[in-house]
């Protein structure tokens, strides 16, 4: 089930969000920092890839059904982090998106949360993916062996 | 007369033939030659007897009685054949006419023999026919050979003979020797050979004498069995030899066949011996069927009266069931009213107490449904506390709505109020419902005993008719059964009589068979001894079965 | 002490609110009064002033937010607006979790909104300033420093919650 469409043609609509689940929580995550999404196999991981509930501090999370391989970079540096498959994309129109309220902005910001959606499904959760990667030291150069 | 006899016979009929044969015309030969000599002979000598009478004259006539060579005179001159005869031997004699006038033959009395006459062939030849004459004559009863010429005269008239002649015996001699020595040798010869192939044949017929006695000891030897396991020498590639093959492979037939034969007659034996036990048994089970079905007829008979006492006690027991039966069918009547008014009692009782349960049932309903107007009120409670929080906010107008909210909230308080009123009405009429129920129950209970105590005296009752009924019925059962029963046993009667026929039959063709079984192990004994004059390989056998057959034999 | 009987809760405040009323109609005229909201934490009373609460919400689902400390839960809607929850329990310390139906004030703390989280309300009514007494001394804990004064409800002692210092100290880390 994914978010009910946004239409698209109205002013101020953007950005594009990646919705996947992680958990019981809805997140959007901005698809134009996304590099690549590739499938993910257990069998052969690529290098550094963490899993998002542990990237953004959600403690336990059900095993993944579909995972996949989120690969966004900044410059030499890649950060790859394994998501559930992505439900959707979206177009967020900006008049619906909301800050975060000022007491969980902090705290938000520092996991790249950075605005929410309401919906029937939930809220979901915007995501910024470079912030993640940064304000949680994700980021790995590239031809890193460690 | 023995093939050996046969042949040597043969043998010494051909050699002796061949011999005598080859004697004889060798002989022949001899003699012809020896005649043919003597003939030339006799023409050499005739020759010289013509010379030397033709030396004494020219012409030959007859003058005065009496023969002329010329001027010679023959009669009664024999220096002319005397003459032939110290030349040669012989005789030799002149004719005139038929008579002999000047010879040198010597009559058996001793004397020249003139004045003889010619007979015989010459006489016809010369004189007849006038023609010379040559061959053989017997001149005072010894053969001779002779040669006659005719004298002619000028004229060629035949006017007398010249003739010699030598006595066979003298040419014979040779050839009578020869002959003599030929036999002989033909003779020695002939009886040489002849022992020769005597033995000869002998030996070559010597298998064939052994054949024979060999033969002859299958037939005719000690144990007096034909002993078909003789066998011949049949080593030798001639045509004795294959005889001998050709009986070795027909004995050899002939002990199987009789081996066969013997192996049957153990067959037949063995199942003659099998029916006979067959019948045997049969027989036994015949006699035990025969005393089976009289004990049945009798256990039948018995059957039958005993049968007729128990339909007669039977009916006794008929009528004292049919008057217990009336009487149990009142009171069962009269404790079946009782339950009936009782089952209303408890009826209507069981009735009150399920609507008394009913009750209760929609006591809960009302509360669930209390429990959907409490939340309502708790919602409108907020909507209350929402409202008065605004009132607050809006000064004066806001007073009027917060007197407004607190109305509200009255109301949802007051709902609370009677709610838990209901609540507690409810709990009250649950309670007395239990009470009620209790009591009710109680009662029930009561109600319920006497049921079931009228029920049980009416199941006894019940118990009572139906036993009652049970009896008549089994009774008159009783007296159906009896009937059946002696239907049953004349039936068994019948079917008895039927048994017992069979039975009869069944013996009839036990005997038949018994019979049977009997001849086939005579003719199986028979068999047995006929294979017992044989003997081969087998022999024990033969014997045995023997045994067997007249084992069986004497059973049956 | 929960008798045998259903909805003891409302046996009391329905007591109570009859003493308070009786008291109400005395004081309604002349004496100032202040709107409280009365609500029920860990089974103690507190209220919030009213001009303090915004909106009594219904107990509803709380979105959790990666990242945020205890004392606060996460976010919850109301009528589209996304608005922050905080745990009154775990900021005043008090036992217990704070779990399934408890109903959320939506509270103004400076210039801070946030919604609160809390058991239940108690009520909504005008307190008379009279009523107000200073804090108690005995007052121990975490919860000491965010009480304002004592509500004398006739019935039992409301702790007034001060209820900036709480947003304050809820931003603050």
């Amino acid at each position: 089930m994914a978010i009910e469409m946004v239409d698209s043609l109205n002013e101020g609509s953007y950005p594009r969000l990646l919705v996947f689940c992680a958990g019981s929580l809805l997140f959007g995550a901005d698809a134009d920092q996304i590099d690549s999404l590739d499938p993910f196999d257990p069998d052969d991981p690529p290098r550094h890839a963490v899993p998002f509930h542990q990237a953004i501090g959600l403690g336990c999370s059900p095993p993944f059904r579909f995972p996949e391989v989120c690969t966004i970079s900044r410059g030499k540096d890649v950060c790859r982090l394994i998501i559930e498959a992505p439900e959707d994309i979206i177009c967020a129109d900006t008049r619906l998106l909301q800050p975060l309220p000022p007491l969980v902005a902090p705290f938000a910001l520092r996991r790249g949360i950075w605005a929410a959606l309401p919906g029937k499904r939930g809220i979901l959760l915007a995501l910024d993916p470079r912030r993640l990667a940064t304000e949680r030291n994700l980021w790995h150069t590239q031809g890193d062996i460690a | 007369m023995k093939i050996r006899t046969k042949f040597t016979l043969l043998n010494i009929v051909l050699v002796t033939s061949a011999v005598a044969i080859t004697t004889i015309v060798s002989l022949a030969h001899i003699h012809g030659d020896a005649v043919e000599r003597a003939r030339a002979v006799q023409e050499s000598h005739l020759r010289t007897f013509w010379t030397l009478l033709k030396g004494k004259g020219g012409t030959f006539s007859v003058r005065d009685g009496k023969l002329f060579a010329g001027d010679y005179l023959i009669n009664g001159n024999y220096e002319l054949p005397d003459k032939v005869k110290e030349l040669f031997g012989g005789t030799a004699t002149i004719f005139m006419g038929e008579k002999r006038v000047s010879t040198n033959m010597i009559t058996p009395e001793g004397v020249r023999a003139v004045g003889t006459v010619l007979e015989g062939p010459p006489r016809d030849a010369l004189f007849r026919e006038g023609k010379p004459y040559r061959g053989d004559a017997v001149i005072f009863g010894i053969p001779y050979f002779t040669a006659y010429d005719p004298i002619r005269n000028e004229a060629g008239e035949v006017i007398g003979a010249l003739y010699v002649g030598v006595k066979k015996r003298e040419y014979y001699e040779g050839y009578e020797r020869l002959k003599k020595g030929g036999i002989v040798v033909a003779l020695l010869v002939g009886g040489l050979f002849g022992l020769v192939s005597i033995l000869l044949v002998g030996k070559l017929l010597s298998p064939l004498k052994e054949m024979v006695q060999r033969l002859h000891g299958i037939s005719d030897n000690e144990t007096g069995v034909t002993d078909l396991g003789v066998r011949l020498n049949d080593d030798s590639g001639d045509e004795i030899g294959m005889v001998a093959g050709e009986f070795n492979a027909l004995l050899e037939k002939m002990r199987q066949i009789t081996n066969g034969v013997a192996h049957a007659t153990r067959e037949i034996n063995s199942f003659a011996g099998t029916i006979s036990s067959a019948v045997h048994h049969q027989a036994s089970f015949t006699s035990q069927l025969s005393s089976s079905v009289s004990e049945i007829s009798s256990t039948m008979e018995e059957f039958t009266s005993t049968a007729s006492e128990i339909a007669r006690h039977s009916q006794g027991v008929v009528d004292i069931a049919d008057t217990t039966l009336r009487d149990t069918r009142d009171g069962a009547a009269q404790v079946e009213t009782l339950t009936e008014k009782m089952g209303e009692i408890c009826d209507d009782n069981e009735a009150g107490i399920c609507e008394i349960l009913e009750l209760g049932k929609k006591s809960k309903e009302i509360t669930k449904i209390m429990g959907i107007i409490n939340t309502i009120a708790n919602q409108t409670k907020l909507i209350a506390f929402n409202a008065a929080l605004e009132a607050a906010s809006a000064g004066d107008a806001g007073r009027r709505f917060g007197v407004v909210a607190q109305e509200i909230r009255r109301l949802a308080d007051s709902v609370f109020e009677s709610t838990d009123e209901i609540e507690g009405r409810i709990a009250e009429i649950l309670d007395a419902v239990n009470r009620l129920v209790v009591a009710s129950e109680k009662s029930s209970k009561g109600i319920r005993d006497g049921l079931e105590y009228s029920t049980q005296t009416s199941g006894l009752l019940r118990d009572l008719v139906s036993g009652a009924e049970s009896t008549t019925s089994a009774a008159r059962q009783i007296s159906l059964s009896t009937q059946q029963q002696q239907t049953a046993s004349s039936q068994v009667l019948v079917a008895l009589r039927d048994i017992e026929e069979g039975v009869h039959f069944s013996s009839g063709s036990i005997q038949e068979t018994s019979e049977i079984s009997r001849n086939l192990t005579a003719m199986a004994v028979q068999l047995s001894r006929m294979m017992k004059k044989f003997t081969g390989p087998e022999e024990g056998m033969a014997t045995h079965s023997g045994h067997e057959a007249d084992q069986t034999a004497g059973v049956v | 002490m929960e008798s045998e009987r259903e909805t003891p809760k409302s046996e009391r405040i329905l007591s109570e609110i009859r003493l308070f009323r009786e008291r109400e109609k005395v004081r309604d005229v002349d004496e100032p009064m202040e709107k409280m909201v009365i609500f029920r934490v860990a089974g103690e009373l507190y209220a919030f002033p009213g001009r303090n609460v915004m909106e009594i919400l219904p107990a509803m689902e709380i979105s959790p937010i990666p990242g945020t400390p205890p004392c606060i839960p996460g976010l919850i809607t109301v009528r589209g607006e996304i608005e922050s929850v905080l745990d009154l329990r775990s900021i005043l310390g008090l036992p217990g979790l704070s779990e399934g139906e408890g109903q959320i004030l939506l509270a103004r703390g400076g210039s801070i909104r946030s919604g609160v989280l809390i058991d239940s309300v108690e009520d909504v009514a005008d307190v008379p300033l009279s009523a107000i007494f200073p804090p108690p001394s005995t007052l121990g804990g975490g919860a000491g420093e965010f009480v304002a004064g004592r509500i004398d409800m006739g019935c039992g002692n409301v702790l007034l919650l001060d209820t900036d210092r709480i947003f304050v100290l809820a931003a603050a880390p």
